[in-house]
């Protein structure tokens, strides 16, 4: 599937997909979707499971939801 | 000389996301996307992420307090052993293992440090990010 077509029919889930192809970016263009879940807890899981399979997480909502605002700070 | 290659981004988007492959112990390899994040000192990862790397953050001995938006934490700072963003490859980079909120929807941040080893460029007038 091209990667707007996973982000179409997962909506707001997050997704484990494998990579089939990619673009110069690095960004991915074909994927094989390994595991989708509203719970980020469900695709990481996945993750540990198909471990050494070369794979993308990623949500497909919109960052951030409506009404939030994104405020990352980390000073070390 | 190397040359420089050009990417858009929407100047209309809150956060500007990034596809960066994570590579760590061994093979192991994760790709994922992260929030570029210019008030970040290092680059963050979370915790299942830097597990499945095979990091062993838990056991990692530098350990270095975090300034968040909910107080103070010690977070390890572990090594990956690459990190490729735009197409183009970073070495050795050192890394907070520290969760976002479920509710940011980002496995982790670009900062300032993997920023300056990249020389990124970013216009926010035109919306093209330069490596």
């Amino acid at each position: 599937m091209k990667l707007k077509e996973v982000e179409e029919k997962y909506r707001d889930e997050w997704v484990l997909a494998e990579v089939l192809k990619e673009d110069e970016s690095g960004e991915p263009t074909e994927l094989k979707v390994i595991a989708h879940s509203k719970n980020r807890d469900d695709t990481y899981d996945a993750m540990k499971k198909v471990k050494g399979k070369y794979s993308y997480h990623f949500y497909t909502g919109k960052i951030p939801e409506e009404g939030y605002a994104v405020a990352f700070y980390v000073k070390i | 000389m190397h040359s420089m290659s050009k990417f858009r981004f929407n100047t209309k988007a809150p956060v500007i996301m990034l596809t960066i492959l994570l590579e760590g112990k061994g093979n192991s390899k994760q790709k994922i996307r992260m929030a570029l994040d210019t008030g970040a000192t290092y680059t963050m990862i979370s915790w299942k992420t830097a597990e499945i790397l095979g990091l062993e953050p838990e056991l990692s001995k530098e350990r270095i307090e975090i300034i968040t938006a909910s107080g103070v934490e010690k977070a390890p700072l572990i090594t990956l052993r690459s990190i490729v963003v735009l197409g183009k490859r970073i070495e050795r980079v050192e890394a907070v293992v520290h969760d976002l909120p479920p509710k940011s929807y980002v496995d982790g941040l670009l900062g300032i440090k993997s920023l300056v080893e990249l020389k990124l460029k970013i216009d926010f007038s035109e919306g093209i990010l330069e490596v």
